[in-house]
């Protein structure tokens, strides 16, 4: 086998060193793109394809650089199919985008909500819950668990926040509004920590995911550290 | 007239750390926790209603074609693939949010790994501004709930140093070698079948792939055929079936790959021969021409 292989890799490669040509790109002179960009500017990429004829007048002003990309890289442009600049499935639906983001965002919140006990969204206990939570003031809790306007509603989201305390209390409504509609959350002075009432937390069951997910997520996460 | 220098462009580098490298505890470790980072089942069939493989396939290649570009570090491309398939497998997607996702993983993955990471920006100009900013910001605060925040995933590319300190390569080969494995394991990254098999599996397929192609196998016995893929099994204990198995898909993707390079070659070189490219290249052409078989289909892997 080692020597069809060994004919083959060759043939990969000079296969791959023809496609070299297309390695030649110019080079991006926009500001707002620093030395690492190869992207093509925003006006050029098109005027240089549509039209030809301009190209050596276009290109003159700007720089052209002729790239040899390694032998090894040559097997991968052989996958290349014309400009890295592109759209690869039609118009995206923003309205839909946002419409999924914000049902992710919930439904993240909401499974955070059943694991820790904790209504995020009023800020309160729920009864009968593995924790059992009490109020603490701010000043006892360390800085970085205080409110911070720029984290807003991370943890709530993520389900997965190792310490219920970061869910701190006094977030304005401006800091919330741009994310969740959801998340207006009521003022309050004082921290909730949460106290493990059995000596472990049962690991709650999300009834809105399907079994496929709980199989991956016993497999992709690590042990949970909180509540051991 | 703005002129930029690439050459300028380094990236300081740590000295690979044999405290690490030469530690088998190290391996050892790599290997326990991998699977942790595999999706289980094939998500198409049971999560996706609205992705294909083949969309996969497209939006790999883009992918790897931005991290290209941008000359990403090597272990970038695999990683934002493996935050794509975890993904994926837990969320039911829309195909015209699927390249947002790409954008996404790639933006994540290479804010792990790199000194300098890619920029929002920058990917959405990729997109051809079809993404917005704002929007692969969000997103990408969703892609790490769902990830649970893990994203230091176990990737092929941690396996190369491991595997290929032990065999008996001669010295001014290893560098080779390990690019071509770490080519292989981009290209294992954009076919979905690799995404369900063991990092260290194709990590050791692919170093292997490289040795029979670069037909390093002449000066040592114990490079050739079998005496190889033994070695190999033993490293990352393997089953040498599976290895050899593995080995030979990742040919044959290659072969898959190169073959659609060539159908679409015609076309392109007509491209660029009216882009009219400075010369200079002329001799590595001629060379191409003559050491290019006949058809490439000839070549049989079985």
């Amino acid at each position: 086998m080692s020597c069809c292989a060994v004919g083959f890799a060759q043939a990969c490669r000079s296969l791959a060193r023809r496609r070299d040509r297309a390695a030649a790109r110019v080079l991006p002179t926009e500001g707002n793109l620093n030395s690492r960009a190869h992207v093509p500017s925003r006006d050029l990429r098109p005027r240089l394809s549509r039209r030809r004829g301009l190209e050596v007048s276009v290109t003159s002003r700007r720089t052209i650089m002729c790239r040899i990309m390694p032998i090894e890289k040559r097997v991968l442009a052989a996958l290349r199919s014309g400009s890295t600049r592109r759209i690869l499935f039609g118009p995206v639906d923003h309205e839909g985008l946002r419409r999924d983001h914000q049902k992710l965002l919930r439904d993240d919140l909401e499974d955070a909500s059943r694991r820790w006990g904790f209504d995020f969204l009023t800020d309160t206990p729920i009864e009968g819950s593995d924790f059992q939570w009490e109020s603490v003031p701010v000043a006892k809790v360390p800085v970085l668990y205080r409110p911070s306007t720029v984290s807003v509603g991370e943890p709530q989201r993520l389900g997965a926040a190792p310490k219920p305390a970061v869910e701190s209390v006094q977030r304005s409504r401006e800091t919330v509004s741009c994310i969740s509609e959801s998340c207006n959350i009521l003022s309050q002075n004082v921290e909730s920590v949460p106290e493990v009432k059995q000596g472990h937390a049962v690991k709650r069951k999300q009834t809105n995911i399907t079994d496929f997910y709980q199989a991956k997520r016993r497999a992709v996460s690590t042990p949970r550290k909180s509540g051991q | 007239m703005e002129l930029l220098c690439l050459e300028m462009d380094t990236v300081i580098r740590a000295h690979p750390d044999p405290n690490i490298l030469h530690d088998d505890r190290v391996l050892q470790s790599l290997l326990t926790i991998e699977e942790r980072f595999i999706p289980q089942f094939s998500y198409f069939k049971c999560v996706q209603k609205d992705i294909q493989p083949y969309m996969r396939r497209m939006v790999a290649t883009w992918m790897l074609e931005v991290c290209e570009e941008q000359k990403c570090e090597e272990e970038v491309f695999p990683l934002a693939m493996n935050y794509l398939d975890r993904y994926l497998s837990v969320v039911p997607t829309k195909k015209c949010h699927l390249q947002l996702l790409g954008a996404v993983c790639m933006f994540l993955a290479s804010k792990l790994k790199e000194t300098r990471p890619l920029t929002a920006e920058k990917l959405c100009i990729y997109s051809d501004n079809s993404i917005r900013l704002q929007e692969l910001l969000e997103w990408e605060l969703v892609v790490l709930g769902k990830l649970k925040w893990n994203l230091a995933a176990v990737t092929p590319n941690d396996f190369i140093e491991h595997i290929v300190r032990k065999l008996p390569l001669p010295m001014e080969k290893v560098a080779l070698v390990r690019k071509h494995a770490q080519t292989f394991i981009a290209l294992c990254a954009t076919e979905f079948n690799f995404a369900l098999y063991p990092p260290s599996m194709i990590a050791t397929g692919s170093v292997g792939a490289a040795i029979c192609g670069l037909q390093l196998d002449s000066g040592d016995q114990s490079l050739l055929g079998d005496n190889l893929s033994d070695l190999l099994a033993k490293i990352t204990n393997t089953e040498v079936d599976c290895l050899k198995e593995c080995q030979e898909q990742i040919e044959q993707v290659l072969l898959k790959s190169l073959q659609e390079g060539r159908r679409r070659q015609q076309p392109q070189q007509h491209h660029q021969e009216q882009e009219g490219r400075p010369g200079g290249h002329k001799g590595l052409e001629e060379q191409d021409q003559s050491s290019t078989p006949t058809d490439v289909r000839d070549v049989n892997l079985q």
